[in-house]
């Protein structure tokens, strides 16, 4: 089943993609979708300005880089500072997911009235 | 590159119209690197060249909904900057005017004697007009208008200087910074002067002292604004 990744979502998971290596814009998104078996798919001009804001709160910096073949890529990392928030907001999401699978488990067993 | 990616950069080109030009250059050329990537990865997974460029586009966006993106989060830091820029660039004029006045002694002089410089200038002119038979004129005064011009360029280069500066590193309200700079800078400057020597502040002199700070202030953010300026101008996405 494909969905569209929620526009909340992405930048803790550009966060937590960048937290294994740094990356291209390109690369993120196809990054997001391998490890989701192509499950998320998002619009991918709408990560751009997801990156912006990350780069203002000082999380990922990005410096253009030349490549071997062809022309130069902005190659975006993670700062100390967005290294310490991709594992707070993936932290975050884990307890949230936790916690609706918690309520969703207990409806389930709940006896019917 | 395809005509289709074209006309699509051309497209969010138009509609990033509200970003200065630098950044506007920068999002399209890393727009381009995306698209051009998806259409090559597209076309390894066989589709003609049309259509990996169709898909590439698709996936990316309307060009309304990406350029509004963007734009909305340019703001979003550009309200920051701003906020930085007005004591950014009043602390860099101020920087920058201060060390020039301490390394460069004729600046240094033109800083502490401007206002009387004016005056050495003003006071023959204004006798002239009021009595035009005793203009205090002569060969042996040449030194001194030499150096007083001499002093006024310095000035005047220092304030376009230190406002270009201020204006280039804080392109967001750094006429602002830059005016505010120069003005705290001047009364620092010329507070004590004027403070020691108040007899000779009557009011035509004291006309003088406020026009002078205003014509350096104003020197100072019209050489931040050509600056800024600059970085604002008008621009459309080139092949």
């Amino acid at each position: 089943m494909r969905r569209d990744l929620a526009k909340g979502d992405l930048p803790a998971l550009v966060l937590a993609v960048l937290s294994k290596q740094p990356m291209h814009g390109y690369g993120i998104v196809r990054e997001v979708e391998r490890l989701s078996d192509d499950a998320l798919t998002m619009r991918e001009g709408t990560l751009y300005p997801a990156l912006r804001v990350l780069e203002q709160d000082g999380l990922i910096v990005g410096v253009w880089e030349p490549q071997a073949k062809g022309a130069d890529r902005k190659v975006y990392s993670l700062t100390d500072a967005g290294i310490k928030e991709a594992k707070r907001r993936a932290q975050e999401i884990t307890n949230y997911v936790s916690l609706i699978q918690t309520v969703l488990g207990r409806i389930d067993h709940a006896p019917q009235t | 590159m395809h005509h289709k990616l074209e006309e699509y950069l051309l497209g969010v080109s138009e509609r990033l119209d509200p970003l200065p030009t630098l950044r506007r250059n920068e999002e399209l050329r890393e727009m381009r690197q995306h698209l051009l990537n998806a259409v090559i990865v597209n076309q390894e997974f066989g589709m003609s060249e049309d259509e990996a460029a169709h898909t590439a586009i698709k996936q990316y966006g309307p060009t309304e909904d990406i350029a509004s993106q963007l734009v909305w989060a340019w703001r979003r830091g550009d309200k920051r900057e701003k906020a930085l820029g007005v004591w950014g660039g009043a602390a860099c004029t101020m920087a920058i005017m201060f060390v020039l006045s301490i390394i460069a002694p004729p600046v240094g002089s033109a800083l502490t004697s401007m206002y009387f410089a004016l005056n050495r200038f003003l006071d023959p002119l204004v006798s002239y007009v009021w009595e035009p038979h005793t203009l205090a004129l002569s060969a042996s005064d040449s030194p001194s208008w030499i150096l007083s011009a001499l002093e006024a360029i310095a000035m005047f280069g220092l304030g376009s200087l230190s406002g270009g500066v201020t204006g280039f590193l804080f392109p967001k309200r750094g006429v602002v910074g830059t005016a505010l700079g120069a003005t705290v800078f001047f009364a620092v400057f010329l507070g004590p002067e004027i403070h020691r020597q108040p007899a000779i502040l009557d009011n035509f002199r004291w006309g003088n002292l406020i026009l002078m700070i205003a014509v350096m202030v104003l020197q100072s953010g019209v050489g931040a604004w050509r600056r800024t300026r600059y970085g604002r101008g008008k621009w459309r996405y080139a092949r």
